[in-house]
């Protein structure tokens, strides 16, 4: 047998995940959902400076806002929509928020996903009924004082529509939750932007959008 | 000259073991496959230094194997709850099995398929480790993965950085 070309490559060996470089201990973190990827951060001192976790923190209303016009009984109401950058996905998003009333019956608050045909906009979701889409997350049975946290791992093209469902709230005017937050989770510097539509009702346009980053 | 996709690839491990696959199986190394050749050489034969053979014997065993069947791509989030659930292909369950691969072999075939920028065994591997820590609490990923310990302060900080997180209920 003849032998051609002779080339050499050299790799470091690794025997541990510390001793891998920071893109392999990303990818493996990557797979791990929000909670399993905080606790490994918490594990060493290195694999949190590699992992390099970072979140941003994004309030989407609140109690006092202006977005707090809310009809209830015997309904469904999507209160917001976001669109993450399709250029650099986080690792996932986490809605929280604490419920102030449960209503008569608990709730259920939700998170779908959704696609649209290209050029359509992102707005024309808010003529989506309740049945369309595919739940990602999702909790039921709220009590009052409950604090809510719900994750989801956005995909390229697809949209998340945050819906709240229940037989009727003693506040029929305003979303029955407060300190509602986003939080992005990803590795590096890479920006994790989204936009967030909120939706008061019959109001259609575009809410507030701001963020802050905390590392 | 050798057919396009018929030519020969030895790899020859950093201690001096050499193994064979087609330029084919090959194709799937983003490093193998942009090697330069020698239009008329039937046989490539590339060092790959610091590979020891038991670890290249597995890239290489891999390699053909995909080139057989392909390993389905990895969707996150991922669409169960065991590693068997999300990799349902008996052959690459059984590849990196704990039976068949300890936990060394792994990280040295996860560096290996980095390095030869092969990535279905790149994905295969940090899916294995993924599913090795998931579950588990910050001792036992510590010692799983032979982590050395945070000191009191480190441990404090990262429970005050993501606090909110613990709020699951």
């Amino acid at each position: 047998m003849e032998a051609g070309d002779k080339r050499g490559c050299t790799m470091k060996q690794a025997s541990a995940l510390t001793e891998l470089p920071s893109e392999l201990k990303q990818r493996v973190a990557s797979f791990l959902s929000v909670r399993d990827l905080m606790k490994l951060t918490k594990t060493s001192k290195s694999i949190r400076s590699n992992l390099d976790v970072t979140l941003v923190s994004s309030p989407l209303t609140d109690r006092a806002s202006q977005n707090k016009v809310y009809q209830t009984l015997d309904t469904q109401q999507c209160f917001a929509t976001v669109v993450p950058n399709q250029e650099s996905l986080p690792h996932s998003m986490t809605f929280c928020c604490g419920v102030i009333s449960a209503g008569r019956s608990g709730g259920i608050v939700c998170i779908k996903e959704q696609e649209i045909p290209v050029n359509s906009s992102p707005n024309d979701l808010k003529e989506t009924s309740f049945a369309v889409g595919k739940v990602v997350a999702t909790i039921a049975d709220l009590y009052d004082g409950q604090r809510i946290v719900l994750s989801f791992y956005p995909q390229r093209n697809k949209y998340y529509q945050f819906w709240i469902r229940s037989d009727g709230f003693d506040d029929d005017e305003a979303l029955p939750f407060e300190s509602m937050r986003l939080c992005c989770i990803g590795f590096g510097a890479n920006p994790m932007d989204y936009t967030a539509y909120q939706y008061d009702d019959n109001v259609q346009r575009r809410r507030r959008y701001f963020r802050t980053v905390v590392k | 000259m050798a057919d396009e996709g018929n030519g020969i690839i030895r790899l020859r491990s950093s201690d001096g073991k050499v193994f064979e696959l087609t330029e084919s199986a090959a194709e799937i190394s983003e490093l193998l496959k942009d090697s330069p050749r020698e239009e008329d050489d039937e046989v490539t034969e590339i060092d790959i230094v610091r590979v020891a053979s038991p670890c290249l014997e597995k890239v290489v065993e891999f390699m053909k194997h995909y080139d057989e069947e392909k390993m389905k791509e990895i969707p996150t989030p991922l669409g169960g709850s065991t590693f068997n659930e999300v990799m349902d292909q008996p052959w690459y369950q059984d590849f990196v099995s704990d039976e068949k691969m300890n936990r060394d072999m792994l990280f040295n075939m996860l560096s290996a398929a980095n390095f030869l920028g092969i990535k279905p065994l790149l994905d295969l591997t940090c899916l294995k480790v993924t599913f090795q820590i998931t579950g588990k609490n910050a001792e036992e990923i510590r010692e799983l993965l032979r982590l050395p310990e945070l000191t009191p302060e480190e441990e404090a900080k990262a429970r005050e950085e993501h606090s909110w997180i613990f709020e699951e209920a």
